[in-house]
Parts: C-alpha cells; structure tokens; sequence
C-alpha cells in the first residue's frame, strides 16, 4: 500500500497470477557476480599474504556476500520454468500505437480524447498501459498540476497491474472557459512500484526498448476559439481491463466508451 | 468492434503526443550538452587561476587562457540561450545551437588549432548531442 493514495484495481480485475523468477538474473547479475567475486577472492588473498589475515578475511566476507547474493538471483534464474503466459502486446501491435521505451517493465502512453477542445468543454484523459513482466506492478501516475483543467494540485492514482495485464486509465476533466487559445500541455510523470520482485519479460513483449524508473510526458491539447456550450467533466474517472495474459483475445470492446 | 475511425483517432491523438514527448526530449538533448560543456570548461577556468593568481607562466604558450574562457563561456551561454529558445521553435533551435558552436569552436580553433585538440572528446559528444537534437526536433518539424 502506498499512503493515503488509492490502489486502483482493474474492471475487470484481472486473476492472473505471479511467475517466473522473483529476480530477473540478467546481465548484471552477472557482472555483479564476477566483479565482486573476483575482488574477494584477489583481495582476500593479497591481504592474508601481505600479514593481514583479519582484513583479508573481512573482505571475503564482504565482497564475497554480494557475489553470492548476485549468484543465488541467477540460480534462482535457471531454476524456474519458461512456460510463461504469452502477451497480447496490445499497445504496441494490437492498437498500433508507439511505444519508444518502457518504465520498469510497464509500456504507457498518456494523451487527451479529444485533443482539440473547445475552451468550456469536457474532455478525457487517456493513460494506456501494459505491464510487459511476468510479475504485477504498481503504477503511479502523477497527473498535473494545471488548474486550467480543474487540476490545481496533482492528482496522483495507483494503477495495479497484473502480469501480462493491459488497461486505460480514464481521468475526465474540465477545460476552463478562460483558457486561452493554442497549444497546451498538461505534465504527467509515471513511476513504477514491483511489490512482488522483478519477474522476467513475457513472450510476446518487445525486448529491445529503453526500461526507465521515471517517464515524463507532456500530453498535449490544443484550445480552439469556437465557442463552446460549458459543461463539466459528469462521468467519473475509471480503469478498464483491455487484456489479461489469461484470456485468450484482448477486451477491445471496454473502449467502446469512446465512440462517439 | 470498435470502428476503424475510433483507431484512427487514437493513433492520431498518440502519435501527437509521442512527438510532444520527443519535443521535450530534444530540448533536453541541448540541455545535456550545456552541462558536458561546463564539465569541458573546468580545465581553461584551471588554467586562467593558474596564471592570474599563481603568476604561473600558462601552459598554452599560443593562446591567454582569459580568451578561452572567454569563448568557452559564450559558448555555454548561447546553449543556454537556445535551450531557452527550443521551447518556441525547437528545429531552429537546434540548428542555430549546433551553428554557434561550431562556429564558437571554430573562430577558437582558428586563433590556436592547439584548441580543436584540447578537449576534444567534450567537443566531440557536444556536437553529438546537438546533432541528436536536431534529428529530434526534425522529426515533429517535418510531421506538422
């Protein structure tokens, strides 16, 4: 649990359940392992010859639990078996939209629908994600501040996700009348929590994409001048399963909603 | 089934905003290499403290070191100004941050060619990430 913020779950929520390895075991386990491995051995052993027994010893200790660390994530690793459920991967291939780069596992995308409001009007916020990783993940999306949006602080939400799990996050909000005009952006960051350890990429995920712990978008809208009858943002936020791992063919049909 | 036209809408809306996102990426591309540039300006601003205030002879025998500060400063100054800028007219910004360091770098180099050797890997990832810039922020041009 993550403070006084709210968990969101899914709907439909998503049963799909953890697997793969609690840790990744990839190259820099690796690297860890060698590097702190070599350094106890070679460190242990030039201080016990140099006449200093305890230091070397202490140094094996010391480096020597880090490669060991290192070594059982990798052991753990090979000892789980690869029958993982397969992606959907409906960001990126079903809906076709662009993805540049992964945030711990998670591919997002945040923008408006519409795009082009009028000054007056309601729009929708869009935040489509999907985990790529055998393991849930914890979204948090801090979305604003922009007060012309009825946002005068930011609004945080966290999005749980389970492996393989896609979803869209639907925050409706409000243009002020007194906006001006041209072009805007509102500024959301995404971070993301792994309560229950790393996981591997599941089949089906693209692997060559930039994994970063903070994105930051900037969704942007652009304000007409046409006059536009003021209305509220009526409809309240919601969080729509759009695949599960478990089901065989992606909901598509939750984005109905945007049929105008 | 969703109809063809909702798609087409999203993919619009999110294409739209992939280039925002790499607006801001190209606009962060100049501020990268204003911060590279301050880290390349830390051995001139050594050299100038050595010979002003140790009245040390200076190791560039060709060149006072108060005028490489002078244009590593100007250079550091017109990469802020075209961060600044790139928030308005992010291409030419790029071009016209790219276009001042060089020719910065160049007028530098055409007092004392010793100065295109000096910190030539600072310079060479500078441009680098002007050029990123620019390939960035031509993207979103041409797509408007």
């Amino acid at each position: 649990m993550t403070g006084s913020i709210p968990l969101l779950e899914a709907s439909p929520p998503d049963p799909t359940p953890d697997a793969g390895p609690k840790y990744r075991g990839g190259p820099f386990a690796y690297f860890i392992a060698l590097t702190f491995g070599l350094t106890a051995l070679g460190g242990g052993l030039l201080l016990v010859q140099s006449g200093r027994p305890a230091w070397g010893v202490a140094c094996l200790v010391v480096f020597g639990a880090v490669a060991a660390r290192s070594i059982a994530c990798l052991v753990e690793h090979f000892r789980h078996p690869t029958s993982l459920p397969r992606l959907h991967a409906v960001l990126g291939d079903v809906l076709a939209f662009r993805i540049r780069s992964t945030c711990r596992d998670v591919a997002a995308t945040v923008f408006f629908d519409s795009d082009k409001p009028a000054a007056g009007s309601a729009t929708r916020l869009l935040c489509f994600v999907e985990n790529y990783a055998s393991r849930q993940r914890v979204a948090r999306f801090r979305i604003g501040p922009h007060p012309a949006l009825g946002l005068a602080a930011a609004h945080v939400v966290d999005l749980h996700l389970a492996a393989g799990q896609a979803a869209v996050y639907v925050r409706p909000l409000s243009v002020a009348a007194a906006l001006a005009p041209g072009e805007h952006d509102l500024p959301v960051t995404l971070q993301v929590q792994k309560p229950t350890g790393t996981g591997v990429r599941l089949p089906g995920s693209r692997r060559h994409l930039y994994d970063l712990w903070t994105v930051h978008f900037a969704a942007p809208f652009t304000v007409s001048d046409i006059a536009a009858q003021p209305s509220a943002a009526s409809e309240p936020p919601r969080f729509l399963t759009l695949a599960s791992a478990s089901e065989k063919q992606p909901r598509l049909d939750a984005l109905q909603f945007l049929a105008r | 089934m969703l109809s063809p036209e909702v798609f087409h809408r999203l993919r619009a809306a999110q294409l739209r905003s992939v280039h925002e996102q790499e607006l801001l990426s190209g606009r962060d591309w100049i501020l990268i290499c204003a911060g590279v540039h301050a880290l390349a300006m830390v051995y001139p601003v050594f050299l100038l403290i050595n010979v002003l205030r140790l009245h040390s002879a200076s190791l560039n025998q060709h060149l006072h070191p108060a005028i490489n500060v002078a244009f590593t400063l100007a250079s550091g100054l017109a990469l802020l100004g075209f961060w600044w800028w790139s928030r308005y007219a992010p291409y030419r910004a790029a071009l016209g941050a790219l276009a001042g360091y060089v020719a910065l770098q160049g007028a530098l180099a055409a007092l004392d060619p010793h100065q295109l050797v000096v910190g030539a890997t600072f310079k060479a990832v500078v441009i680098l990430g002007l050029i990123q810039a620019i390939l960035v922020s031509h993207r979103r041009h041409s797509a408007q």
